[in-house]
């Protein structure tokens, strides 16, 4: 397993050495906003690997609305990495959401007994993850994808909303951090500003993946923009933006600046 | 501005009128918001801590941020931990709003752990008139502030002060201005350079990136009495000092042609170094200054009681036509005849030395047509110094009229032939 940090982890704050040190810090919110041209499902796995590494230690709370468990298994096992053997051991939790409805219709405030429901299920989960062997590790929250859950929500963007509160307040208890990847293309012009707003007003880290401006080449996939806001918590209020290519490839992610690449 | 309003939001309501209520307006292009509630939040914590404040006690309700959150905060400001007890109540809506915790405990056991981090959790926030009652709860305790909102409720029950924060592009355009018509202070965060629409994409997110950085802080007062408040302040009228001040101040041009040498303030070769004496360019020059000082002579002139210098005194008799036969006879050297003169224009006194009067006759003809000009402008200026009541001042006869019966002199005839 290659464990030597690339851009995006060095943007991310992932390059310390030692058990934790792989792992996003306590708290911390990282929005992936992709689009239908440029796929981010490649920094969600990368993040999963990273949590999931020997060198962090930590466990993965993984909420699945839009592949099955075997999809992520096949692509983290080409990454150098045994879902099913961190499921095993409790560090990765998959819930599987694939087959999720809340019918309005049956129940009155389905949606909202199905985002408790959800939500339980991540407690449930935490208990586990912070009660085992690993007690004391790391804790990321997986997210893949909140449109998804936008629409078993019926369109509902308060209840999508109130869940990720939740989720929040769970990371500033625990030691938890919380991934969202999100499609940024998906709604109209007009309405597009509240949930994406919101989403980046409430993240630490915002990670967007969009296709070169230059049009379609056969070695770049596309460029990462990855925006570190700053903290209230430092004496210094520093936002950071970094910006770099990448080309997915069959075992990993090539991260490079653009032209830095012969 | 930040200074003013901590003070306002420590001073609290006056007698009559309503409470300061702070809206902090922030946008994604700037989101500093946060740091600038804190910052206020702080200083009011501070103040309430002090016993300088009028509110006896903070009400913080805190949904954006845990309350631990806002205890550290307060303590590394080194607020004393002991005080802050006594004078913050946090309203913790941050922790369980909705009350799915609670459900969720309820339905699975009462064993579960459970992370309270402060004694007043509201659990239902949608219940508007709930929360309210217990933000008067505790400020009924004594006092208050909070996190997307936030407020300060004194110990007898009243509302000292009000803060809250806000995030504009989260809201329809009429939820954040009605915030902002019941705010007596908006405060808002702004970037340095707004995003146009054209700007999508990365290039949006680097702006974000530098949003932090740099900003503009507009900060709006409002007073609920009607009151405008002025931060400057101006005065037209003049005191007796002052005017007394005025007028014996020596204007730059009010000793030519009195015999000392002729000197001009805009730059050009002076007219006696190039010992040409008072051509028309000058006389162009002098004309436009006199132009910019017609009106203050004008003013200070009224209160010019004392009395005048023997020219002074003379230019005036002359220019109420009083005095006509003794500047002829001090003019008839130069002067063909009289009716020339009084036909072009209203001359009354020529004070100026002889020699310089001389060197302007010799003058060549392309000049002429410049001190027309002059004269021209003269005569507009001159106009009203003949209105007896207007008592033209001296300084404005002194320094104008010197050089313009020659010109006119001269250029009648070329007027005339024009």
């Amino acid at each position: 397993m290659n464990h030597s940090p690339n851009l995006l982890d060095e943007a991310l704050g992932l390059t310390g050495r030692g058990f934790g040190c792989g792992a996003l810090s306590q708290g911390r919110v990282v929005l992936v906003e992709d689009c239908v041209e440029t796929s981010g499902a490649f920094v969600l796995h990368h993040l999963v690997k990273r949590a999931l590494s020997t060198d962090s230690g930590g466990n993965v709370i993984f909420i699945a609305l839009s592949h099955s468990f075997s999809h992520y298994d096949r692509i983290l096992r080409k990454l150098g990495c045994n879902l099913s053997m961190h499921r095993e051991h409790n560090r990765f939790h998959f819930v599987d959401m694939l087959k999720v409805e809340f019918p309005n219709e049956i129940q009155k405030n389905a949606v909202e007994h199905g985002l408790v429901d959800l939500y339980s299920k991540i407690l449930k989960a935490v208990e586990v993850s912070s009660s085992g062997d690993y007690s004391r590790a790391h804790i990321s929250i997986v997210i893949d994808d909140l449109s998804i859950l936008e629409i078993v929500a019926h369109g509902s963007v308060d209840h999508v909303l109130d869940f990720l509160h939740y989720c929040i307040t769970l990371t500033s208890e625990q030691d938890c951090s919380l991934v969202i990847l999100n499609h940024e293309d998906i709604y109209p012009e007009m309405e597009a500003p509240r949930l994406l707003s919101h989403l980046i007003y409430l993240a630490d880290f915002v990670i967007k993946a969009e296709p070169l401006v230059t049009g379609i080449a056969a070695d770049v996939h596309g460029q990462l923009t990855v925006l570190k806001k700053g903290t209230f918590n430092d004496s210094q209020y520093t936002d950071k933006a970094s910006n770099f290519h990448f080309q997915v490839k069959e075992n990993g992610v090539e991260l490079f600046f653009p032209g830095t690449r012969c | 501005m930040a200074e003013s309003i901590c003070r306002s939001l420590r001073d609290g309501s006056i007698e009559g009128e309503h409470s300061p209520a702070l809206t902090i307006k922030d946008s994604l292009q700037s989101h500093a918001g946060t740091h600038a509630f804190n910052y206020f939040l702080c200083s009011l914590a501070a103040n309430v801590c002090a016993g300088k404040s009028q509110a006896r006690g903070l009400v913080l309700v805190a949904f954006s941020q845990s309350p631990s959150f806002y205890l550290s905060l307060l303590k590394r400001k080194r607020m004393d931990a002991s005080l802050l007890t006594k004078c913050l109540r946090i309203l913790d809506c941050y922790s369980d709003p909705l009350g799915w915790k609670e459900k969720i405990r309820q339905s699975s056991g009462p064993d579960k752990p459970v992370f309270t981090e402060s004694d007043y959790v509201c659990r239902d926030v949608k219940d508007i008139t709930k929360l309210l009652s217990s933000i008067l709860e505790l400020g009924k305790g004594f006092s208050e502030g909070r996190a997307y909102f936030a407020v300060a409720i004194d110990s007898v029950s009243q509302v000292s002060s009000m803060l809250w924060l806000l995030h504009a592009d989260l809201h329809e355009p009429r939820s954040t201005a009605v915030l902002e018509y019941m705010s007596s202070i908006v405060a808002s965060v702004e970037p340095m350079v707004e995003i146009t629409d054209g700007q999508k994409g990365s290039d949006n997110l680097f702006w974000l990136g530098r949003g932090l950085q740099k900003g503009r802080f507009h900060v709006r007062f409002k007073r609920r009495n009607g009151r405008v408040k002025l931060f400057l302040q101006f005065n037209l009228q003049l005191s007796e000092k002052e005017r007394a001040d005025r007028s014996r101040v020596l204007l730059p041009f009010e000793h030519q042609g009195n015999g000392e040498p002729i000197q001009i303030y805009d730059g050009r070769r002076s007219l006696t170094e190039s010992n040409t004496g008072l051509n028309g360019l000058q006389q162009h020059a002098l004309s436009i200054e006199m132009e910019a000082q017609r009106m203050q002579s004008k003013e200070y002139s009224l209160s010019f009681e004392t009395p005048r210098s023997p020219p002074s005194a003379l230019a005036e008799l002359i220019a109420l036509g009083l005095l006509r036969a003794p500047m002829a006879d001090t003019n008839s050297s130069l002067s063909p005849s009289p009716d020339t003169r009084s036909s072009a224009s209203p001359k009354r006194d020529d004070l100026r030395p002889m020699g310089i009067k001389i060197a302007e006759l010799n003058e060549s003809q392309s000049e002429l047509l410049n001190r027309l000009q002059g004269l021209k402008q003269l005569e507009d200026l001159s106009e009203p110094s003949k209105e007896p009541e207007d008592k033209d001042n001296a300084n404005a006869s002194n320094k104008a009229e010197p050089s313009l019966p020659e010109i006119t002199e001269e250029t009648s005839p070329v007027d005339a032939s024009a």
